[in-house]
């Protein structure tokens, strides 16, 4: 090999494309020759000080966790897509409901804010409701009526029919459910965010601990209005919860329902509405709902 | 009662094994491809979970970061495929178009004449030489010199013939080459005149300052 060879292919030794007998060559020229070895070390001083000025940086912490409690999602929606179909129509069904005791509870008229559901919903009101949002329909039994008024026969797949269901509130929980939170991350982070980006007092619908953990929320509209949809783990199973704006209420109480393999149920203070939906029994459910829907 | 881990539970394990540990790489890379760190982190968090999605097409035993950075440049490709018309690849004019066997020339790395100029220049300007390279060229320049994959690596990821990585790698190393000396230059660490090199346009920055300081 002479000089002007070994220039021809110098990029592919450099590179270390070659192989080692193409290197062996290569290297014995370069013992007999000052000027290609000087241009060698030449060119390898400038790759070295070009990495050195081009050091790596490390991802920031938070899109490694990011990253990782999405995979955590994903993969965990995997194992459970089955179930997910089931669960989706009874989401939506309660949804349904709740998303119209909610317009009851803003719209209707008494200055009293301690507007039990139960009742409104079974009487006069429903009306109201009916003329705010015409696409809903009001023949459905109150989700949270004392006497656990679905009748056995009440089908949630007639009820679940989108031309029934106008409006967004009425599919929020169902359709919301299944897409990856805004923002993930601690409590406070989580509730900053929320907060940026809502004109109501959001506040962390349940404190997290041991049993409780946040994986993240994002921002969703329910009839007309923005709101913030948690979504959680408790004991490892996923709950989720809607928070609106309700400016009416000063205080609902918790109230859990079991509706076929899923639990439904409702809280609120100070201008605050919660939808809660899980595959936790009632009873769990309770107990980590319990501190925050205290009466303020 | 503990169970043994799930189908899904143990493609978790595997991605974090052999995917999760390139994060830095492709995040590295992403910023060079963005040159905006939020588009980054967006970037490299659309293609971890592309990769998730897809791991089971991953052929275990192969290179996983040439894999993912495949995925990596697909992504971006497509994220960008309405906005061409803006992206700097089409806007310089001053690059030759890639064609020809880049061992036809007298072909050497980076050629440098003057020793050790790069040495003073701050990170940043050389960062900023390195992003103002046309895509094409900033991609496989990148992979090559910062990623270090082999040619056969990079046709791969970028989805070309192997000719048209090292003609691009060539061009690209060439034009870095020149902008780097334009900023040295304009930092007074080399002279002007150093800016005529193999005979190509210069930079009109170079070309006035050549000709304040009289030697043209």
């Amino acid at each position: 090999m002479n000089c002007g060879e070994f220039e021809k292919v110098a990029s592919l030794y450099l590179d270390g494309e070659f192989d080692a007998s193409e290197r062996a060559e290569v290297n014995e020229h370069l013992a007999h020759c000052d000027d290609c070895r000087a241009m060698v070390d030449s060119e390898h001083r400038f790759r070295q000080t070009l990495r050195d000025k081009l050091k790596p940086v490390t991802a920031p912490g938070y899109l490694r966790q990011r990253i990782v409690s999405q995979i955590d999602e994903l993969d965990q929606r995997a194992e459970s897509r089955l179930r997910w179909s089931v669960w989706a129509e009874w989401v939506g069904a309660a949804s349904v409901l709740v998303a119209a005791a909610v317009v009851v509870v803003v719209v209707w008229p008494n200055t009293d804010s301690l507007v039990p559901l139960n009742r409104t919903v079974d009487s006069t009101p429903s009306e109201v409701v009916a003329n705010t949002v015409p696409s809903l329909s009001m023949s459905r039994p109150a989700l949270f009526d004392g006497s656990a008024v679905m009748p056995a026969s009440y089908s949630v797949s007639e009820s679940f029919k989108p031309s029934n269901v106008g409006t967004a509130g009425t599919r929020a929980l169902a359709s919301y459910q299944r897409l990856p939170a805004d923002v993930r991350g601690n409590g406070r982070m989580v509730r900053r965010y929320m907060q940026s980006r809502l004109s109501f007092p959001v506040e962390l619908p349940l404190s997290e601990s041991q049993r409780v953990q946040l994986i993240g929320a994002r921002q969703v509209n329910v009839d007309g209005g923005a709101a913030a949809l948690f979504i959680y783990k408790v004991d490892g199973e996923r709950v989720s919860v809607l928070q609106q704006s309700a400016r009416n209420v000063r205080h609902i109480p918790l109230r859990l329902q079991r509706r076929g393999t899923i639990t439904v149920g409702e809280f609120g203070r100070q201008g605050v509405h919660n939808t809660v939906v899980s595959e936790l029994d009632t009873v769990t459910l309770s107990s980590v709902l319990t501190r925050r829907t205290a009466r303020p | 009662m503990i169970i043994g881990k799930t189908k899904t539970g143990r493609e978790k394990d595997d991605f974090h094994r052999e995917a999760l540990v390139h994060l830095d790489a492709l995040y590295n890379g992403a910023l060079y491809m963005t040159r905006d760190p939020r588009k980054a982190e967006d970037l490299v968090q659309d293609t971890m979970l592309k990769a998730f999605r897809f791991f089971h097409r991953y052929q275990r035993g192969t290179n996983c970061k040439a894999w993912l950075f495949r995925i990596m440049t697909n992504t971006h490709i497509n994220n960008n495929r309405g906005k061409r018309r803006n992206m700097t690849y089409l806007e310089n004019v001053d690059v030759e178009p890639a064609v020809g066997t880049p061992l036809s020339d007298r072909n050497v790395f980076y050629k440098n004449p003057e020793q050790g100029y790069l040495h003073h220049l701050v990170h940043d300007k050389v960062r900023e030489a390195v992003e103002s390279l046309p895509l094409d060229y900033r991609t496989i320049v990148v992979l090559a010199d910062l990623q270090d994959f082999a040619y056969k690596e990079i046709a791969e990821i970028v989805e070309c013939p192997i000719g048209t990585v090292m003609s691009r790698l060539h061009r690209g190393r060439k034009l870095l080459q020149k902008r780097l000396r334009a900023h040295a230059i304009e930092q007074g660490i080399l002279p002007p005149t150093a800016a005529n090199v193999e005979d190509e346009p210069t930079s009109l920055e170079a070309y006035r300052q050549r000709k304040e300081s009289g030697s043209e």
